[in-house]
């Protein structure tokens, strides 16, 4: 029974080079028409938010020497805190690790095992992320964490290299998947602008601003229903968070913690069942508010807890002047 | 390294230009063998190690059997059995064989704490012990003269193409190709890379893109499943895995024919089968025909009564099932093939149905498969009971885990695979690639490759790696 596969006395008869020649004349015309499609409708490249590019962006991160500061949160800080704007501004690199829909926890946790130090630690503080169980979000981190220390050479290799192409190439975009683009054939369209678009710094920009009504919009996320940790659970969180800080400052490394704007139910949210998470357990942290730095700034969001492209760019104009002080936190 | 990554790409430009030089057939093999090592070693190059050890104890107990009196042979023989077999228990049985022993000893109100044995599984250790194995087996009862040097018997077991997910290769097949020089000519060079396109569409576009998304949000929330969900993802999931298995054993396939070797076929156009017998000589061929030489005919095949052929049949696919994971949905996946195929063997000895109406044999046939995956993807029996309860009509008709452009495109793929499968179920691979026109090969080829191009996020793994 046993038969073999395209031994080479029964392939096909074939004129080899001039079928390859076709193939590659062909492949390229497609490839070059469909970018050259993808551009005409305004597609620019775009990065897949997946572990390996965050952990990639880790690595570079640690070997950066230090001197840099640290964005460490979920999309709210993705989409919120510009790295392009920031940077000039504190004239120092800003590497941005949030995670979009993950906890801080792990990310913090990695780097206080690891060997960093002089960096300058910029943590989202999301009440709900600290007064909740939240295992969804740090299980998701954690994946992320675990992948970057994973990350063999082959593996970081091939990662490096798709990183390069997709700053470069269209066609490599999420917005050009393969997925997406039949989805949108199925509605008789085009493949249009994506709404949401990473960058290579792993900054998210969302295109679109949905907008939000009163009892909020289709998508946004409520908080008031998730289940609080008991006090004595929180406290001990805090009391962990406290240890890790004291861990990383002792190796030259500077931390604050930044509440993140948000809007209308949201905002509500916040205040009404999480203010004592803030008044009460952040005591003695280092933490700057995003109610206390501008009183000019109106937050505008996509979604309740997502900035629109010009809020964020404002308030990370703003972040930047407070954080130029850091040291007086 | 998978197929599917740009490492791969710069890798075999590497390995293929060197392979084209004009040095010396040993130097080539050596080279071969190198790069064999260090595609697996981009997994984790500790396991290089495992690899290594396979390869010197079935290599040395092979050199030393031929001369040996009939009891030393039998102990090398154990000697080879027990290091593969034990390499599996440690390194893929380990929990498994623990969790069970401590329930069953907790039965008896024996408490044991657990011994924790952080072990990664070593990708593709089933691939190649089994196939280490199949050459000690072979020169054991006579049937194959030992490798002439450690070289050639170490690049039989590395070759990169097939180490890591099959297919499982025979050394009577493959040492006789290292006797010569080889390199591929123009056309074989070409189909080939043809072979190598084909296999990573299978794989990136139609496995991972297009129906792996379905089986996913249906096997992921088994509890919200209808009767039509149960079954579109359990379609999406026959096609999945076909072409994630497939995709990987053409991708070898036509890997192996650039360098000017060939690799036997392991899929045979399976979903065209007619009956469960007939679906075991097209899925997997290298593990079935595996199984049925070293185990089924080892356990005496059908040469006994209809009750020993019975039990030597479950016996095998039992075996069969485990072999592709320690857990016992495995086991079940492969008794439930085992109960079909003893029942189609009652079924044939009385009338002949399935011949005379092939299309109404394929269509049972495949049905049937598709209820065995239902174990063989679900995360527990408790998940399996709730999909078997919903394929029945018993959780209601709807339970909207499938929107319903997802259910066209997974009725279309999977429908025009079956298809397919059925009208060239009696043609071989070659025939098939010869009645194909070059112009439309070459439009289908480079769509493919654009294909496969627009996929490149996606990061999942051969489903075959974990076995």
């Amino acid at each position: 029974m046993r038969a073999h596969s395209f031994t080479s006395d029964r392939i096909p008869r074939t004129s080899g080079w001039p079928l390859l020649l076709l193939i590659l004349l062909l492949f390229i015309l497609f490839a070059a028409s469909l970018e050259l499609l993808l551009r005409t409708r305004g597609l620019s490249p775009s990065h897949f938010d997946v572990p390996e590019t965050w952990a990639l962006r880790r690595i570079r991160t640690e070997e950066s020497g230090g001197g840099g500061l640290v964005i460490v949160g979920s999309s709210r800080s993705q989409i919120g805190i510009r790295p392009s704007v920031l940077a000039p501004a504190l004239a120092k690199a800003v590497h941005q690790l949030s995670i979009n829909g993950g906890s801080p926890f792990p990310v913090l946790e990695d780097f206080v095992r690891g060997q960093a130090s002089g960096f300058t630690f910029l943590i989202e503080f999301a009440p709900h992320r600290y007064a909740t169980p939240d295992d969804k979000a740090y299980e998701k981190a954690r994946r992320f964490v675990d992948v970057g220390r994973k990350l063999t050479f082959i593996r970081r290799y091939e990662h490096e290299l798709r990183f390069v192409l997709r700053e470069r190439v269209v066609l490599l975009s999420p917005a050009a998947g393969l997925r997406s683009v039949l989805s949108k054939l199925g509605q008789g369209r085009l493949p249009s602008p994506s709404m949401v678009s990473m960058d290579g710094e792993g900054s998210i920009t969302m295109r679109r601003p949905m907008g939000l009504s009163p009892e909020g919009e289709q998508g946004t996320r409520r908080y008031a229903d998730i289940p609080r940790l008991p006090s004595e659970a929180l406290s001990a969180r805090v009391e962990d968070l406290r240890e890790q800080l004291d861990l990383l400052a002792s190796r030259g490394n500077q931390v604050a913690f930044v509440r993140m704007p948000v809007c209308s139910v949201v905002l509500e949210d916040e205040n009404e069942n999480f203010h004592d998470v803030w008044t009460e357990y952040m005591e003695a942290i280092p933490f700057v508010s995003w109610l206390e730095l501008d009183p000019r700034f109106r937050p505008e969001c996509v979604d309740g807890s997502h900035l629109t492209a010009a809020s964020a760019e404002a308030f990370t104009n703003s972040l930047a002047l407070r954080l130029e002080s850091i040291e007086t936190l | 390294m998978v197929f599917n990554s740009i490492s791969f790409i710069v890798f075999f430009a590497v390995v293929l230009t060197a392979h084209q030089t004009t040095l010396a057939w040993p130097l080539k093999k050596l080279l071969l063998t190198v790069a064999s090592y260090l595609f697996y070693a981009a997994w984790n190059p500790a396991f290089v190690l495992l690899l290594l050890l396979s390869s010197c104890v079935d290599y040395l107990v092979g050199r030393k059997m031929p001369s040996a009196r009939p009891r030393a042979k039998f102990w090398l023989l154990q000697l080879s059995l027990c290091t593969n077999l034990g390499l599996l228990a440690i390194f893929k049985y380990y929990a498994f064989i623990q969790t069970n022993v401590l329930g069953l000893m907790a039965v008896f109100g024996v408490e044991l704490a657990p011994w924790d044995l952080q072990v990664d599984l070593p990708v593709g250790i089933s691939f190649y012990t089994f196939q280490t194995l199949s050459y000690t087996l072979d020169i054991y009862r006579g049937r194959l003269k030992p490798a002439d040097s450690f070289a050639d018997f170490a690049l039989f077991v590395a070759f990169f193409p097939q180490l890591v997910a099959g297919p499982i290769v025979r050394a009577a097949d493959f040492l006789p190709q290292l006797e010569k020089p080889k390199q591929a000519n123009s056309s074989a060079f070409v189909w080939g890379l043809i072979l190598l396109v084909n296999g990573l569409f299978a794989k990136v576009v139609l496995a991972d893109t297009l129906l792996a998304p379905v089986a996913d949000s249906v096997y992921g929330s088994p509890n919200s499943s209808g009767l039509l969900d149960a079954w579109i993802g359990t379609f999406a999931f026959a096609g999945q895995i076909y072409f994630d298995f497939a995709g990987y054993s053409t991708c070898a396939i036509g890997v192996a024919l650039c360098l000017g070797f060939s690799l036997p076929d392991n899929f045979r156009r399976p979903y065209g089968a007619v009956g469960f017998s007939d679906f075991w000589e097209r899925w997997h061929v290298s593990l079935s025909a595996w199984l049925r030489d070293y185990l089924y005919i080892s356990l005496g095949g059908n040469r006994g009564s209809m009750g020993q052929t019975r039990r030597n049949l479950m016996m095998t696919m039992l075996l069969g099932g485990l072999w592709h994971g320690a857990s016992w949905t495995f086991v079940a996946w492969g008794a439930l093939h085992g109960a079909f195929l003893i029942l189609e063997r009652w079924v044939r000895t009385r009338f002949s149905p399935l011949e005379s109406r092939k299309w109404i044999g394929a269509s049972f046939t495949f049905l049937g498969v598709c209820l065995t995956w239902v174990l063989f993807r679900a995360e527990s029996f408790a998940d399996a009971w709730i999909l078997f309860a919903g394929m029945f009509g018993t959780t209601g008709l709807w339970g909207g885990l499938v929107g319903i452009s997802d259910s066209v495109l997974t009725v279309l793929v999977v429908g025009s695979l079956c298809l397919q499968h059925f009208l060239t179920r009696d043609l071989s691979a070659e025939e098939l690639g010869a009645r194909i026109p070059r112009g439309f090969l070459a439009f289908g080829v480079a769509f493919m490759a654009l294909t496969v191009l627009m996929c490149g996020g996606n990061y999942r793994s051969f489903i075959y790696f974990q076995f």
